[in-house]
């Protein structure tokens, strides 16, 4: 398919999913414009690789030289950068072609995506469910065909969620891999940019465009960049995979159990050798992260929180305010506990190659649905949905979601499978081995009358 | 440790805030939880390290046992 028709494509694919809202600026004029470049250039042999000419979104907070960037708030309604973020620049020397800016939870706090100022974007396999968040414009518009990939940013999980409930791939890759540099900031420590895709080889050559080192961005020094394509390939077969089994990775809604059992059963098929592990002081864990978040984002937002608090959505004030009563010493004692968990983890990794988990313990809940029936625990949805992705951007894991079946009322389940820092390879074959292995990925929700 | 409204609104001056008093009750208890939860990480085994900052470039050292 040429360029300008799958650009095309997805473009009508844009409008005839417009009751999804995953865009906040679409930006067809510039698409049609790279689609068309994109396939002169590769008439005249100057093909840049597997992404050129291909139709991609990214996060409303990925800044965009002279397109509007909003974060998905308010406070940033007219904002026009004027340089590129690096995973922009990154993608277009690749060839992508832009469609537009998806949408997002305010300020990418939340998992949700119920926007105060742009208004909720639904999921496609159920239009009064939330794709997750907090890029979960990405999620909805790949699941739904509205390009072949999008850009996110998981700072709790808000690449893997939207993934897991819109039926997609999702990849946090390991912090710094990815360069942070023109990405609006939830918290500095714990953001991670990566792709969502329609299959871990997609993302794979996503991975590829945007990841190594910058000069702009000091967490990504260092770093080699291995062939992310070649692992979708990868020997999976004698790999030690650890499945957690713990108080708090037991509570799960009964479909996504199903699910994940019988995704364990293929694993053991392909010659994995499974075995259950435990990760130690998880609540303590989680409220050092939150606190974490809590802090950084309220140093982030500070000047706003003093001068124009009345235009951010009441929700994420609320959050903001909350983190500006984060002490220092309890801001750094919840960054010594990190040393503490990023040490364990590596110990943990020492016995195994692959953590593998569900992606999210339920399905995606209703648009406003504030609380999760979990086997006759009630718990409130936010903390449920980030309570298995969370841990590894605590410890700047890479972690991966594939769709792995579908549970209650029809709707997807991911399969999570993460890794030791700097080992996207391995997730990357357990990931695509199991793809090749079953039918989820190819599964799309139905069109629209 | 615990804190109130009061309490939550003399620190937003401290900092040059002006939060409406209905936030600061709402905001009371949820800190109040999260001073009690960060109170309890004293608990674990963290005297002696230093905080995780800058985050720690993670080590791409293989795994002996297997090669990969």
């Amino acid at each position: 398919m040429s360029p300008v028709a799958l650009t095309d494509a997805a473009l009508a694919q844009i409008d005839r999913w417009r009751a999804l809202n995953a865009f906040i600026t679409v930006t067809a004029d510039l698409a049609r414009a790279q689609a068309a470049e994109a396939a002169r250039e590769i008439g005249a042999g100057r093909y840049r690789g597997p992404l050129h000419g291909v139709p991609v979104s990214l996060k409303d907070l990925i800044d965009t030289r002279g397109i509007r960037t909003t974060c998905g708030s308010r406070v940033l309604a007219d904002h026009v950068p004027s340089h590129d973020a690096t995973v922009t620049v990154r993608l277009r020397e690749a060839g992508a072609v832009l469609l537009g800016k998806a949408a997002l939870h305010e300020f990418a706090y939340g998992i949700t995506n119920n926007n105060a100022h742009f208004g909720p974007t639904c999921n496609p396999w159920g239009l009064d469910r939330i794709p997750g968040g907090s890029s979960g414009g990405g999620g909805a518009a790949v699941a739904a065909g509205l390009g072949c990939a999008s850009i996110g940013t998981d700072t709790g999980g808000s690449i893997r969620i939207p993934a897991a409930l819109c039926g997609v791939v999702g990849l946090k890759p390991s912090y710094g891999r990815v360069s942070t540099h023109g990405v609006f900031p939830l918290s500095w420590s714990l953001d991670h940019p990566g792709p969502l895709a329609r299959t871990v080889e997609d993302a794979a050559i996503v991975l590829q465009a945007i990841a190594g080192p910058d000069p702009h961005d000091r967490t990504t020094l260092g770093q080699t960049v291995p062939d992310f394509r070649a692992a979708v390939r990868g020997d999976v077969r004698g790999l030690r995979v650890g499945v957690l089994d713990d108080p708090y990775h037991r509570h799960v809604e009964h479909g996504v159990r199903i699910a994940f059992e019988a995704a364990l059963d293929v694993l053991r098929g392909l010659g994995l050798r499974l075995d259950t592990v435990t990760v130690p002081h998880m609540p303590e864990t989680f409220a050092a992260q939150l606190a974490i978040i809590q802090a950084e984002s309220a140093s982030v937002h500070e000047r706003w929180l003093r001068e124009r608090p009345q235009d951010y959505g009441p929700e994420t004030l609320e959050r903001l305010r909350h983190g500006l009563f984060v002490t220092a010493a309890q801001y750094l004692r919840a960054q010594r506990l990190r040393a503490l968990a990023i040490e364990e983890y590596g110990e943990l990794f020492r016995r195994i190659d692959a953590l593998v988990l569900p992606s999210v313990p339920a399905v995606a809940p209703r648009i406003g649905q504030n609380t999760i029936d979990l086997g006759g625990e009630v718990v409130e949805t936010r903390g449920v949905i980030t309570r298995f992705s969370r841990l590894f951007n605590f410890v700047g894991a890479p972690a991966l979601s594939v769709p792995c079946g579908f549970g209650a009322d029809g709707l997807p389940v991911g399969l999570q499978i993460a890794g030791r820092p700097m080992a996207e390879e391995t997730v990357i074959a357990i990931g695509a081995a199991y793809e090749r292995a079953t039918p989820w990925h190819t599964r799309r929700p139905p069109e629209p009358e | 440790m615990s804190v109130d409204a009061a309490g939550l609104a003399q620190l937003a001056r401290m900092l040059g805030l002006s939060i409406p008093q209905d936030a600061l009750e709402r905001l009371a208890p949820a800190v109040s939880k999260m001073y009690a939860d960060l109170d309890r990480l004293r608990e674990l085994p963290i005297e002696g390290r230093r905080p995780a900052l800058p985050p720690l470039l993670p080590s791409a050292a293989p795994d002996m046992e297997t090669g990969r």
